[in-house]
């Protein structure tokens, strides 16, 4: 297939989260917002007057002092922010939104408030930390929209200004229904049966829509799906299998190439920086304010483990099924971040159902934020897919 | 090994186990009543058998956990080591009163237990998953909680160190890494063996303490057979905002366990249990009163193991609590007033934090018989502690989901990094001179703190001794491990002696 125009204009937007979008809207009076959980709503920190910026440590080497703080059993990808932090790499942001929903990024979080990161070089810098609940009924809706209210908006409210009305908000979510709408028509490409876009393209695609102020971005995005929409495939597909990913933290789209570079296509991304969920529309209900819709929005769409009751637990397994129906995919694969407790008991109860009880070929696999050991990876996930093109001839599942 | 030309306490254990070769004497007195107070817990083992003999040698044969509680007596032994005078009656007392309640819970266990035979008790049984505390039961006087996990995880690591392992292991074999929370990784493997007993009408699990409890409840849940609610209560338990939702969680619960027994919610018999809830917490405050001096006749083990027994089995229900615990304040006012150094060895207090290992429950008595550390408090000692407002159903719920949210580890490790660091405080209080960290190389919740505790020791004039454990697997860091972690700490930074030689070292992997 012939190369997208943007490709490497993107790519070289992921080398550094203070990439030169960020730059540009900083320098017009936009204040930068960090966080790193779906449970604090991309959509909230994208109301007029600031941007959502979700942290990345691209190009990670040492990691020794995030390491002497936080020890070498906490997952890479915290040390990793940590040791960024620690070297300035955040500098240019105005608050860090945070939420105590996994055990390590919170502690890892509080370490910006511990030791002052950011704040030397931006005074009204502030760090805030929310609660957010175990369950989706009304009442936990209620206390998630109490919480993003006492802690997102009116903290930016009080110290930058910014308009947190409901008319701001029903701008914020047109905002992200309109690059979610772009996002989700790029995605859908990846069903076909020889698509026009590769699973690492999409990856890059997806990662800028989250690191990049969303008007800066936009544009190029555009151009992107009508390129994709004249761009004619190549003859006959590259991949040997097509693969659902999913699991922790992902940001790196190497990564995403290191698995199609053995012959399986990405069809369907759901991991915590993903596009499943995160891109779809956020609908607002008869009755419900702005707020209340982007809260029950996310806390209904999230697919994380730490949703433990039972209809959430097997809804998640099920949402796999599903992708691997939608998007003609042969097998999963179950990533998880190496030390994270939610997913390594997502990953062992998912690899077991979706196997045993589903019937869809899955692999769980471990892997540091860096990558790390990509030839033992690599070796592994050959032989997922010369396991899955042996299915196929001899024609099934057994 | 132990030093063989040294002679002293650890010459009395055969090499290999920890099998002793003769009781500890201690003077006529103290062994005679040591004696009796372990003729005592013979009684209470006789007695357990007898609450049900079918049901429990049937447990026995079933379940691979129920053999280890033969070494109960051995556990209990160890607890008294180097004891003498009130010292030794605090713990014995408190150690009759553990005893007597964990045998009738394991009993009652039994005795619901479908596998063995469906029964009207059993479905008066709720399953209390992890470290739930019993108090959201406390308005359905006709039903009896029924704890899930502790049987065949901490206790069950309390009396043989070998048995857990088992379970470890079957998880590992699925493929939960070995770095998980060895607490939550061994219930999980319990649980997809099939070893937890068939009880309850329903049961409630829980978000506490830790992400990995929260994950592992979902596999233990698929292994019950009755409906499971998640009493999930908020992680942000400093905000004041967050208790709205905290009591909308726990009416959640009881609107649950109304469904499934039939029972309705009395807030009058709440209120009545809350009150000695109560009772026992103001007894507990007190108590500290009496540890904060040198004249204190309760510290090493017991009296944490105690806090933690009454926070997780009885919270206002079991009588024998208090009736416990008035005997023990006689004895601590006694003590204090006479002005009896209890401890006569000590030569530094200590107060221990973070995850211990609980596969030597004993580690303080090591440390007080070998290098004459006191061990003052430990960090579960901090857990609960919640005085509950009974003026109506908000506060009590309130006051219930506090109790829970401030519960045995997740205190100190959710809710904000100042809350894990409250040691040098509680040393301060306690008059300590020494902090001894427990280093769980599994939970995350403290080791994301690692460098910011080594930052602040090096501004306080409190000592830092951090001893790595693996919680519940004695196969990573061994006891031997522990103690060379503390001698080699003791030699070239405190400059010390030990007091007694033969124990620095001995060779107990196999024993229990």
């Amino acid at each position: 297939m012939k190369d997208l125009k943007h490709l490497i204009y993107f790519e070289n937007l992921l080398q550094e989260a203070n990439n030169e979008l960020v730059q540009q809207a900083r320098a017009e009076g936009e204040h930068a917002l960090g966080y790193t959980c779906y449970f604090v709503p991309e959509t909230l920190l994208n109301l007029p007057g600031c941007f959502s910026s979700r942290l990345r440590a691209p190009n990670t080497g040492s990691i020794d002092v995030g390491t002497y703080y936080m020890s070498s059993k906490i997952c890479s990808y915290t040390r990793s922010i940590l040791e960024r932090g620690i070297e300035g790499g955040y500098d240019y942001l105005d608050a860090l939104l945070s939420s105590e929903t996994c055990q390590m990024m919170h502690r890892g979080h509080e370490h910006f408030e511990i030791l002052g990161l950011v704040k030397e070089k931006n005074p009204q810098f502030f760090m805030s930390m929310m609660d957010v609940p175990f369950s989706d009924e009304d009442f936990a809706v209620d206390h998630y929209e109490e919480q993003l209210r006492i802690k997102v908006l009116e903290p930016l409210h009080e110290t930058y200004g910014i308009d947190i009305s409901d008319k701001a908000i029903l701008e914020a979510i047109r905002d992200h229904n309109e690059i979610s709408r772009i996002i989700t028509e790029i995605g859908d490409l990846r069903k076909a049966a020889n698509p026009v876009i590769t699973g690492y393209e999409f990856h890059v695609i997806q990662l800028v829509s989250q690191v990049c102020p969303h008007k800066r971005i936009l544009p190029y995005l555009k151009q992107t799906l009508t390129e994709l929409k004249r761009r004619k495939p190549d003859a006959q597909p590259w991949f040997r299998v097509r693969l659902v990913v999913t699991g922790s933290e992902i940001d790196d789209p190497a990564f995403t190439k290191l698995i199609e570079d053995c012959g399986a296509m990405v069809v369907a991304d759901r991991y915590c920086y993903g596009s499943l969920p995160s891109r779809e529309q956020i609908e607002i209900l008869d009755g419900e304010t702005p707020l209340r819709a982007v809260a029950r929005h996310y806390l209904r769409t999230s697919q994380c483990p730490r949703f433990m009751e039972r209809a959430r637990s097997d809804g998640r397994r099920t949402y796999i099924r599903d992708l691997c129906r939608e998007y003609s995919a042969d097998g999963v694969l179950y990533e998880q971040m190496k030390f994270c407790e939610f997913w390594s008991y997502e990953r062992v109860l998912g690899v077991h159902i979706l196997q045993e009880e589903l019937g869809i070929p899955t692999v769980g696999i471990e892997k540091e934020y860096t990558l790390a050991g990509a030839g033992q990876l690599r070796t592994r996930i050959q032989a997922f897919v010369e396991s899955l093109e042996i299915k196929h001839i001899q024609g099934g599942n057994s | 090994m132990a030093d063989k030309k040294a002679k002293g306490a650890g010459n009395r254990f055969l090499p290999g186990s920890n099998i002793a070769k003769h009781r500890e004497w201690r003077g006529l007195k103290d062994t005679w009543y040591d004696y009796t107070e372990w003729v005592k817990v013979l009684g209470v083992m006789g007695g357990f058998v007898a609450k049900s003999p079918v049901r429990i040698m049937r447990g026995m044969l079933t379940y691979r956990w129920m053999g280890s509680y033969l070494a109960a007596l051995n556990m209990i032994d160890r607890c008294v080591e180097g004891l003498r005078g009130p010292a030794l009656r605090v713990t014995r007392i408190y150690l009759n009163t553990i005893m007597k309640g964990s045998t009738t819970s394991i009993a009652e266990m039994m005795m619901g237990d479908r596998r063995f035979g469906d029964n009207d008790f059993g479905r008066t049984q709720v399953v209390l998953e992890q470290t739930m505390c019993p108090e959201i039961l406390a308005g359905f006087p006709n039903l009896r909680p029924a704890q899930l996990e502790p049987f065949q995880g901490l206790l069950l690591c309390y009396m043989d160190q070998g048995a857990n392992p088992y379970y470890i292991d079957a998880m590992e074999s699925v493929g939960l890494p070995a770095d998980s929370c060895r607490l939550s990784n061994n219930a999980a493997g319990v649980a997809i063996l099939d070893e937890f007993p068939k009880i309850g009408a329903c049961c409630i699990s829980n978000n506490a303490p830790c992400d990995s409890s929260t994950m592992n409840s979902q596999i233990i849940e698929r292994h019950l057979d009755v409906d499971t609610l998640p009493a999930a209560i908020p992680m942000r338990w400093a905000d004041p905002h967050t208790r709205k939702y905290a009591r909308a969680s726990l009416r959640r619960v009881i609107n649950f366990v109304e469904r499934h027994t039939g029972e309705t919610y009395d807030w009058d018999a709440c209120r009545a249990v809350m009150e000695k809830h109560n009772d026992e917490v103001r007894n507990e405050m007190e108590k500290w009163n009496f540890m904060a001096t040198p004249y204190t006749a309760a510290a090493l083990t017991v009296p944490n193991l105690f806090h933690t027994y009454y926070y997780a089995f009885s919270g206002g229900r079991n009588p024998e609590v208090m009736k416990a615990e008035r005997k023990v304040m006689k004895i601590l006012e006694q003590a204090y007033e006479s002005k009896t150094n209890c401890f006569p060895k000590t030569r530094y207090r200590a107060i221990t934090w973070g995850g211990p290992p609980c596969y030597w429950l004993q580690f303080p008595n090591w440390l007080y018989n070998c290098w004459g550390i006191l061990v003052i408090a430990g960090m579960d000692l901090f857990s609960g502690n919640v005085l509950i407002d009974t003026t109506d159903e908000d506060t009590m719920l309130d006051g219930i989901a506090r109790n829970y949210e401030t519960g045995v580890m997740r205190r100190h490790l959710t809710g904000g990094w100042q809350h894990l660091v409250e040691f040098w405080d509680e040393a301060e209080k306690f008059h300590c001179d020494m902090v001894i960290l427990h280093d769980d190389i599994t939970c995350k919740g403290a080791l994301g703190l690692t460098g910011v505790i080594l930052d602040q020791a090096k501004e306080k004039q409190t000592k830092l001794m951090m001893v790595s454990n693996d919680m519940f697997d004695h196969r990573t860091v061994s006891r031997a491990d522990i103690r060379q972690q503390v001698n080699d700490y003791m030699y070239s930074v405190m400059q010390a002696e030990p007091l007694d030689a033969s124990l620095l070292q001995y060779d107990d992997y196999e024993g229990w």
